[in-house]
């Protein structure tokens, strides 16, 4: 049975050739491995790969259903099976800015119809106790600015437009 | 007993995170009690659940909450404390509150008010340090604006020189000048770029100091008159003015500088008659001279190297003091043994221009190493808010040398997992492993110098996938063999969403 699995946003492939409570057997990458489940704990495992013992963490995610967090050799992962309709996360297209944290806007530099180039500061957010300068991310005229000086924002919202020049 | 010693009962604790539960620790082994404060959202995390009573502060700022001050002293008075211990930032050196907290009777774990008032003035505190026969770093910062003028004091300063503007920053209109025969041309360029980025040519003049080093004395002094040094504590590895990684003892000093330091820090603690622990910061360059820069009036976030390598407990000799005792401890008796290393854990992504990180924490994983402590104000299920620091962790090793301590400290940060946050701990390994690093060549610009290298992505290779992928399979539960189809898949993906 061919299954789809997202690692850190990338899509990669496997064949599950069988599996039980304790043990799981599976093709990735034109390679077949097996593994032993050993040792069971609330949050780790211990499994065996061809003899060898490795321990892994991992956690559900109770915020985002379905995606798992793993770390093996001290290297975080996050798992997940790829789902139809979930919203990937938004990333800044070309003149909309989104915040990239939720936090307060301490600084607007510009205003509504000033002419911007690409890298020009245009608000600073603050997030525990650090700032972080959105940056205009093209050259353009700034259409709307959505919040003011001391308001508080959510991750992913929208805070800038500007239109592109031609 | 001796009449001026004050037995504490009760402690209040002016602060949060990691540095409360600190010093509840310490305040348990004592017989002391402790009040903490937490705010609304803060009810879960472990400081306001591991005191003996824990006060819930209304507000949504600061102002309202950790810092205020006459609510504080008013909680502390209500609950029956004799003292408060404001921990380090917030109102740790504050001198009004340090006042108010005296003169409400209470007592303050930490400085006399006047002390922190003085150190806490940037020229205040050099002038006094010079006052004490402690070196400064000489510079120019006068009127006279003259190529003569300047020229002459560069060359009383001795080169390196460096050029700053004095309304500059961001590296506009500095220069370093080498030889005295650049002087000149270097000025004139500086000028030029001052005056075009600040609209001011004046300069200002000052030592440059080569391969810079972050070197600070832990001190502790009674009332007494006793004055004593706790040895250094290396803290060059710094981001953006922020210490990452800290160590004790320091590869840069010999026994020479070492106590040339240390008497330096004797003389300014003696000098200004100084109350309990603080830390002496100094600059120190390539040929082992060093400069004062600042004092810092209380317990230094990266105090537990100094109590691995030296057995002490600083909190406990805080309180000691506090309580008007002399310190049981003789200089001879305190010895450095060993090496400690403290690696600061902060909710941050380094691959994305090291944004702060938010969210909750699914699993904290403890070390299982032997002479590991890891002081957090987390557990698992907490959430990490925007509201304060990020620093989720101190991760703090003691090996019997360097380079044990360098091995213990990856190897425990491969344990200190905060799933579902995004972290700087991979960042800290790249520090720890960088060969520069292990070769002790830990100067202030690390970070910058190294950049490209700390920043690089993980590779992992298939079998490390394919690791990842079976411990994944085997924790879905509801997962039964492979002939049940692709429903069973589907059971698989849908588990969570119940």
């Amino acid at each position: 049975m061919k299954k789809k699995l997202v690692i850190d946003g990338l899509e990669y492939e496997i064949e599950l050739h069988s599996q039980d409570a304790d043990s799981v057997k599976f093709s990735f990458n034109d390679k077949v491995y097996w593994f032993d489940k050993k040792g069971e704990e609330l949050n780790h495992n211990i499994l065996d790969h061809e003899g060898i013992h490795t321990q892994i963490f991992h956690a559900s995610s109770s915020q985002i259903p379905g995606l798992v967090y793993l770390c093996h050799n001290g290297n975080s992962y996050e798992l997940e099976v790829p789902t139809k309709g979930r919203v990937k996360k938004k990333s800044d297209e070309q003149g909309h800015m989104l915040s990239p944290m939720p936090g307060k806007i301490i600084k607007v530099f510009k205003e509504v119809g000033d002419q911007v180039e690409k890298g020009e500061p245009i608000l600073v957010l603050e997030a525990m106790k650090m700032e972080h300068t959105i940056k205009a991310n093209c050259n353009g005229q700034i259409e709307k600015i959505y919040f003011e000086e001391g308001q508080l924002v959510d991750g992913q919202v929208e805070l800038v437009d500007i239109k592109e020049n031609n | 007993m001796d009449e001026q010693v004050k037995k504490i009962k009760k402690i209040l604790i002016a602060n949060r995170g990691e540095i409360a539960l600190r010093i509840i620790g310490t305040c348990r082994e004592l017989g002391i009690k402790t009040i903490t404060l937490y705010a609304p959202e803060e009810k879960k995390l472990p400081h306001a659940l591991y005191s003996d009573e824990a006060i819930l502060l209304e507000g949504q700022t600061l102002s309202e909450t950790y810092l205020n001050q006459d609510l504080l002293i008013s909680i502390a008075k209500e609950k029956g404390a004799d003292a408060i211990h404001p921990g380090y930032g917030f109102l740790s050196e504050n001198d009004g509150f340090a006042k108010k907290v005296e003169d409400s009777g209470l007592i303050f774990i930490g400085p006399t008010p006047d002390v922190i008032l003085l150190m806490g003035d940037k020229i205040q505190s050099k002038l006094t340090a010079q006052k004490y026969n402690l070196p400064i770093i000489p510079g120019y910062h006068g009127q006279d604006q003259s190529l003569e003028c300047l020229k002459q004091q560069a060359d009383q300063i001795g080169y390196p020189v460096l050029i700053k503007a004095s309304k500059g920053g961001g590296g506009k209109g500095m220069r370093v000048v080498y030889k005295a025969n650049e002087f000149q041309d270097s000025l004139d360029a500086a000028k030029r770029e001052a005056k075009n980025a600040f609209g001011d040519d004046s300069v200002l003049l000052e030592k440059f100091i080569e391969d810079p080093r972050h070197i600070e004395f832990q001190v502790l002094s009674d009332t007494h008159g006793k004055h004593l040094h706790l040895y250094e504590r290396e803290c060059s590895i710094q981001r953006r003015h922020q210490k990452i990684v800290e160590e004790t003892p320091s590869v840069a000093l010999d026994n020479s500088v070492r106590e040339k330091m240390a008497q330096a820090s004797i003389s300014l603690t003696s000098g200004i008659n100084y109350r309990g622990a603080g830390t002496i910061e100094y600059i120190l360059d390539k040929n082992g001279e060093f400069f004062f820069l600042e004092m810092n009036t209380r317990l230094q976030v990266e105090h537990p190297i100094t109590e691995m390598v030296t057995g002490v407990d600083l909190v406990k000799e805080q309180i000691a003091i506090a309580e008007g005792r002399a310190l049981g401890l003789e200089q001879e008796q305190i010895k450095q043994r060993g090496h400690s290393i403290e690696v600061r854990i902060y909710a941050e992504d380094p691959q994305n221009d090291f944004l702060p990180s938010v969210g909750k924490i699914e699993f904290l994983g403890e070390s299982s190493l032997k002479n590991v402590r890891m002081d957090t104000g987390y557990v698992s299920g907490n959430v990490v808010s925007i509201n304060y620091d990020p620093m989720l962790a101190k991760l703090i090793v003691w090996g019997s040398d360097r380079n044990s301590a360098i091995e213990k400290c990856k190897l425990a940060l491969n344990e200190v997992l905060f799933l579902g946050l995004k972290t700087n701990r991979s960042y800290l390994k790249k520090i720890l492993e960088h060969q520069s690093f292990v070769d002790g060549e830990t100067f202030t610009h690390f970070v910058q110098t190294h950049k490209e290298q700390l920043l690089t992505e993980k590779a992992s290779s298939d079998e490390e996938l394919a690791h990842v992928i079976a411990a994944y399979l085997l924790n879905r539960k509801g997962t039964k063999s492979e002939q049940s189809s692709s429903t069973v898949w589907d059971q698989i993906s849908g588990f969570r969403n119940i």
